[in-house]
């Protein structure tokens, strides 16, 4: 399957084979391929979603090699999505995929789209002008999609002779005369959009938005907690009293039940105590870190599919190639507020290398995950709201001060722009949701899972005693540079495993620590090691020497800020 | 006139053109001359083709045009290698 960048490849995808393939409103949501099988008439048939491209007869980038070697291994068929918005640039795609030879079927997408806004296509002109099956689809809603399951029945197995190939500028004129011939009425766009794009009133616009979503994501996030989880898991009264029925609570309950099935202390330490796995290992993941994962993916999916991203990435295209960026940079640095991991397989989607690293290299040192930041709210946000604004200063200066240095030292010339804005679409509530809970669900499989398998080892150690071990060989770094207690070497130990780690045991050492000593907990932990899992992909997507130097990076930022901070108070508190 | 804008006569006809980026926010043009690249063509920046300028993006970012419906942003260095004329 084929077809230009965000034209519902994805969603056609996913309609054939069941499957979830990522769909959004901007280019490059696949950027490797998606495979999966349905029926064709009682025989199982091999799909492969290939990334979105412009052309594949001059391959310049990831995605349209990718496309290239998919037609290269000769498959039975091509499906090709066709976008009814977008006529000329589908056009000439198609035409380079039909000179492979291959029995190709055309599914005409997005034809509610082009009804809406009164593009008119007459597709059987297009059929008989390009030789293959055209069938008119709606793949969000997945009208006719048996249509061109039937129109794909009867081409495969068809052997087709060698199409001529044509030079580009003979294969523009054949586009042009196409769609002279098919395409019946194009309207002028209204431009009353236009003003979102424009530096003003669009700047400002995007600013709010982008303060608006983190209010949304902090805001709706600590009521979710403070109203539902909480008295969930520690007994209280639902909604603060609107519902006047008291719930027992998880946490009271399970330590009951320890309790009474064993006095053995030390097995009681691992099941209920300090990291008491069965306390922890759920208060973490799921009251303090997954409303905060729900909130963000739901307000970054709605900006997503809305096709509001790449807006704002042309305003900010202009100032952030000034450290050495560009605004495509955008969105992967915003999904790295989710998680670490998309957001370093989305800089696939960037131009050139340079841009890769150094987006990758940005997400893993400065911009906390959404579980990291659930963290910092709960960590900070309770005790001292400027200390987690600070935070949060500090991240973007390092953000832009660590695009700067990289700059400095890449010779590679930053790219020029050249893309598409998408139009602006309407979330479908039916697709919203379903990619809310793909991604909350991801999170539990991949991130609250190790994080309570993490969080069990710790219990078990620290019941050994080798938490406390590793504490006083770290504890000249810990108390001498960082003036944490000692304590503050089992979250930098548990750190490594997930970003949050570094964070969560903090809390549970208020009484011990002054805010300063807060600050300097969540400095470190800002820029400290990425997760296992976000190493393991920097070494899948780049090199093993990539992510080792990141992860150098990471823990040596790490300790030099936070313990210059602490030492830096240290001394003006003396001196005041 | 600005002074980016040149005179060409091609068959007779007199076109004023231009640097794209001389245009001016929602000013209508054609596409006179443009550096054969495959991408800049799938994206409607072809000979001929009629562009309408959304807006300039500040600190030098990219233009944003408006073609056939579409609306693409088009970076500054890339845009003053594409001429354009007032007149189909």
């Amino acid at each position: 399957m084929m077809g230009l960048p965000n034209v519902g490849k994805s969603a056609v995808f996913n309609r054939f084979t069941g499957l979830d393939a990522m769909v959004s409103n901007y280019s490059g949501t696949t950027v490797s391929y998606a495979e999966g099988t349905f029926d064709i008439e009682g025989e199982t048939v091999l799909l492969r979603d290939a990334p979105g491209i412009y052309n594949i007869k001059h391959p310049n980038d990831e995605a349209e090699r990718v496309a290239e070697k998919m037609l290269d291994d000769r498959p039975d068929a091509v499906l090709f999505v066709l976008d009814a918005l977008n006529l000329e640039s589908s056009l000439n795609l198609l035409l380079q995929v039909m000179e492979a030879g291959i029995p190709t079927v055309v599914a005409l997408n997005r034809t509610d789209l082009m009804r809406s806004r009164g593009i008119k296509i007459d597709h059987v002109r297009l059929q008989r002008a390009l030789g293959v099956p055209v069938v008119p689809t709606v793949a969000l809603s997945g009208d006719s999609l048996d249509l061109v399951r039937y129109a794909l029945s009867r081409e495969l197995g068809k052997t087709i002779e060698a199409v001529d190939k044509k030079d580009d500028a003979a294969r523009w004129e054949r586009v042009e005369s196409i769609k002279r011939a098919t395409l019946k009425a194009l309207p002028e766009s209204n431009g009353r959009m236009d003003f979102l794009i424009r530096p003003f009133p669009g700047i400002p616009i995007a600013l709010g938005v982008l303060v608006l979503l983190f209010a949304f994501v902090i805001g709706v996030g600590m009521g979710l907690r403070q109203y539902l989880l909480l008295p969930l898991f520690e007994g209280g009264q639902l909604f603060g009293g609107l519902i006047p029925f008291t719930i027992p609570g998880l946490f009271p309950f399970i330590e009951r039940s320890v309790e009474a099935l064993t006095d053995h202390a030390g097995l009681q330490g691992v099941l209920i105590g300090e990291y008491g796995f069965l306390i922890k290992g759920i208060e973490w993941p799921f009251a303090l870190v997954l409303p905060y994962v729900i909130t963000f993916y739901t307000g970054i999916s709605i900006l997503e599919d809305v096709g509001y991203l790449p807006r704002v990435a042309v305003l900010l295209d202009g100032v952030l190639k000034k450290i050495g960026l560009n605004g495509s940079s955008i969105i992967p640095m915003l999904l790295g507020y989710g998680c670490g991991i998309p957001a370093i397989m989305s800089t696939r989607t960037l131009q050139s290398r340079k841009q890769r690293i150094m987006v990758a290299t940005i997400v893993s040192l400065a911009i906390p995950c959404v579980a990291q930041m659930g963290a910092f709210i709960s960590l900070l946000a309770e005790r001292s709201l400027l200390a987690f604004i600070g935070i949060f200063l500090v991240s973007i200066v390092a953000i832009v001060l660590a695009g700067l240095v990289m700059d400095r030292y890449q010779k590679q010339k930053t790219p020029f722009t050249l893309m598409e804005i998408p139009p602006l679409l309407a979330p479908k509530p039916s697709i919203l949701s379903k990619k809310v809970l793909f991604r909350i669900k991801h999170f539990v499989r991949d991130g609250a899972m190790p994080m309570v398998i993490a969080i069990a080892a710790a219990a078990l150690l620290y019941e050994l005693g080798t938490l406390e071990a590793a504490g006083r060989a770290l504890s000249p770094v810990v108390t001498g540079w960082l003036n944490l207690p000692e304590e503050a070497s089992t979250p930098l130990l548990m750190g490594i495993v997930r970003r949050e780690l570094t964070v969560l045991p903090f809390i549970d050492m208020a009484d011990m620590l002054s805010t300063a000593q807060f600050f300097t907990a969540a400095l470190v932990a800002l820029f400290y090691v990425p997760c296992i899992a976000m190493i393991a992909t920097l070494s899948k997507e780049f090199s093993i020497r990539t992510a080792a130097g990141i992860l150098l990076l990471t823990t040596f930022t790490a300790f030099l800020v936070g313990g210059l901070f602490a030492q830096l108070h240290a001394l003006l508190s003396m001196t005041l | 006139m600005e002074p980016r804008k040149t005179r060409t006569v091609i068959d007779g006809t007199i076109f004023k053109t231009g640097s794209i980026d001389s245009l001016v926010r929602g000013e209508v043009a054609f596409i006179h001359d443009v550096p054969s690249l495959s991408l800049l063509a799938s994206l409607g920046i072809r000979l001929g083709k009629r562009v309408r300028l959304i807006s300039k993006s500040v600190a030098n970012g990219p233009l944003i045009l408006s073609i056939d419906n579409r609306s693409v942003a088009l970076d500054r260095e890339l845009a003053s290698q594409i001429t354009i004329r007032k007149q189909r």
